[in-house]
């Protein structure tokens, strides 16, 4: 049983190292196929000299798959070259960022799971009344709302009408209180649907109407058989929502000038700083794939039966 | 998954009358012939909106990049405007009704021909696949499942970088968006129906691989296909729109939702009517197109059963 359960958990690290590198590789194909190697990492400015530093390093005289090879070396260890727009190594530059993500992402998350779960919960017991129909509402509204035209929304509101929260920085906490609204709502009405589907799921099963029979409150009966037995689902979408925080995050933070990784990506899109790009496109995809990693092992510890038996293959 | 399905069928006498219906009395109220008020109006908006972009160039009262520097920034009617720019003026005078017609049909023509491209990509990576099995399946999986370990923002920012922002660029960009879907389900659903009488009947008289993929086994699997292209249309409405709202996508002068809104945000202050309009353009036609999706997905679904 515990030979059965590590080599589960064998299977899944080997398939997210897996999917990593097959990351980077299409990161190196895209990049080959983009042209002059040294031109579109080294920005227009190189010099010759910067010119040979880089062909050596890389590798631009031997053949691809040496260049490949060389490539994931670089990887590695953390080598990624550095930022011509902000003249550092592009790795230290995105960690620097990072902080200032995961602050607004947690916050957010936070706020999500305050909303979503109660409200999916409240919906659920109401199922098929006014309640829910109103929990509903707001759910499909949060999904169809884009979180750019929520934050200008909100600051047409809460900076511009009432001129109680700045709408621009990221100094202070009260720069904080726009951003995370924008990201949690969304982020609530897609709990609040996953929450309300899945206990509607667990409400109908026979071990409820069994428990319902013994008179156990109704709260208890929520916390105690409702939610660990509906959690598999809620926790697969929050674990997307970590796993996904630094693409979730782009949008926001560039409308509000949050000084996170995703606004990092924009404007170094927009100023075709390959160095930084390449370093956040890892990044974001090791987030994920480390958060999916930690969830499928959660599962394991969830549900008992996964990991036991053929599911966990 | 197998268990919870187990599960959920076991439960299934227990359930009270009408549950796993989540529909309220406003969704639930027919006028006639099955459509609910709230279907009928999704479907409305959206057949204003495909007329508005079929017919944009005779709706349109002004030229698209005609400038007016003596009426810069005029209110819509309802907030006190004229008649002569129904839904008021920009920054540089340009009529808002003009501009949002056109946008709407840049909008629309971007995720038709992005929802096209994603559909025929993922189908038939799907189906070669499914019929070649071996090193090419494992190959597609392995694509499958690195996308949907890549958020696709990512992707598509990492694709503008190296490659710039034309036009044809963008629409094949946004098109990749959810390829990944159709292959798993036309994979799935291929592999299934090779199993079935009608394609070993075709298989015997001697029809080419090829050929029966396309007469045989697309038109037995479309409706899932269908069904997913309508997740997927207001899904590539929305990652259009945010690539556009960050500058990165559709470029001036062509005009799209999504950099109309980005920017009307310099002029939030005197005239919020220049972002708020746009918005609600894509907030509406992703609640109709999504409305409409539900429709045609419990209809279809019934016949897939």
């Amino acid at each position: 049983m515990i030979t059965r359960y590590l080599a589960f958990v064998a299977l899944k690290c080997g398939r997210a190292v897996l999917t990593l590198v097959v990351i980077a590789t299409l990161t190196f194909v895209v990049l080959q196929v983009a042209g002059d190697p040294a031109t579109v990492l080294l920005g227009p400015d190189a010099t010759d000299e910067m010119i040979e530093n880089f062909s050596q390093r890389v590798g631009l005289d031997r053949s691809v798959a040496a260049q490949y090879a060389l490539y994931l070396a670089n990887i590695a260890r953390g080598e990624f070259g550095v930022s011509f727009l902000h003249a550092r190594d592009a790795l230290d530059l995105a960690i620097d960022h990072v902080p200032a993500t995961l602050l607004l992402s947690g916050t957010a998350l936070l706020l999500a799971l305050a909303i979503g779960l109660p409200l999916g919960a409240y919906a659920a017991l109401r199922h098929g009344g006014t309640g829910d129909m109103i929990a509903m509402t707001f759910a499909v509204l949060g999904y169809c709302i884009p979180n750019f035209f929520l934050a200008v929304l909100l600051m047409l509101l809460l900076s511009i009408h009432w001129p109680l929260l700045p709408t621009s920085g990221g100094d202070t906490l009260r720069h904080l209180v726009l951003p995370a609204i924008t990201l949690g709502t969304s982020a609530a009405a897609v709990i609040a649907r996953f929450t309300r589907s899945a206990l509607l799921e667990v409400l109908g099963s026979r071990y409820m109407i069994a428990a319902q029979s013994r008179r156990i409150a109704p709260w208890r009966l929520l916390l105690h058989h409702g939610f660990p037995n509906a959690a598999i689902p809620i926790v697969t979408v929050v674990g997307f929502m970590v796993g996904g925080m630094i693409s979730g995050s782009i949008i926001v933070e560039s409308v509000f000038a949050w000084p996170g990784i995703g606004n990092l990506l924009v404007t170094s899109v927009a100023n075709r700083d390959i160095p930084v790009v390449q370093v956040i496109v890892l990044l974001s995809g090791a987030t994920m794939i480390a958060t999916n990693l930690a969830i499928d092992l959660l599962y394991g510890w969830l549900d008992p039966r996964i990991g036991r038996g053929r599911h966990g293959a | 998954m197998t268990a919870k399905g187990g599960r959920a069928r076991d439960a299934a006498p227990a359930l009270p009358a009408g549950a796993g219906r989540r529909r309220g009395w406003l969704a639930t109220w027919r006028p006639g012939h099955g459509w609910t008020l709230v279907q009928i109006a999704a479907l409305g908006w959206l057949a204003l909106c495909v007329l508005l972009a079929l017919f944009a160039d005779v709706l349109s009262p002004y030229g698209l990049t005609e400038i007016d520097l003596r009426a810069r920034i005029e209110p819509p009617v309802f907030l006190g405007g004229s008649w002569a720019h129904p839904l008021g003026t920009d920054d540089l005078g340009r009529d808002m009704f003009t501009r949002l017609i056109h946008s709407i049909r840049i909008s629309i023509l971007v995720a038709i021909a992005g929802t096209l491209i994603g559909a025929v990509i993922g189908t038939v990576l799907g189906f070669l696949a499914a019929q070649l099995g071996g090193i090419v399946d494992d190959l597609v999986m392995l694509l499958v499942d690195t996308q949907a370990a890549l958020p696709f923002m990512i992707i598509a920012l990492m694709l503008i970088a190296l490659f710039g922002t034309s036009l044809a660029l963008f629409v094949v960009i946004v098109g990749i968006y959810g390829w990944e879907r159709y292959a798993r389900i036309a994979r799935g659903l291929a592999l299934s129906a090779r199993e079935r009488g009608y394609v070993t009947a075709a298989r015997a008289y001697g029809a080419p691989p090829a050929y029966i993929y396309r007469k045989h086994i697309l038109p037995n699997v479309s409706s899932a296909l269908i069904v997913n292209a309508t997740l997927n249309f207001p899904e590539i409405i929305l990652v259009e729109s945010a690539l556009s709202f960050l500058g990165l996508g559709i470029q001036p002068p062509m005009s799209s939702l999504g950099n109309m809104l980005a920017f009307g945000r310099e002029y939030l202050l005197s005239a919020w009517w220049i972002a708020v309009l746009p918005g609600l353009v894509i907030v509406l036609t992703a609640l109709a197109v999504s409305v409409l999706g539900d429709r045609l997905r419990d209809r279809l679904d019934s016949k897939l059963r």
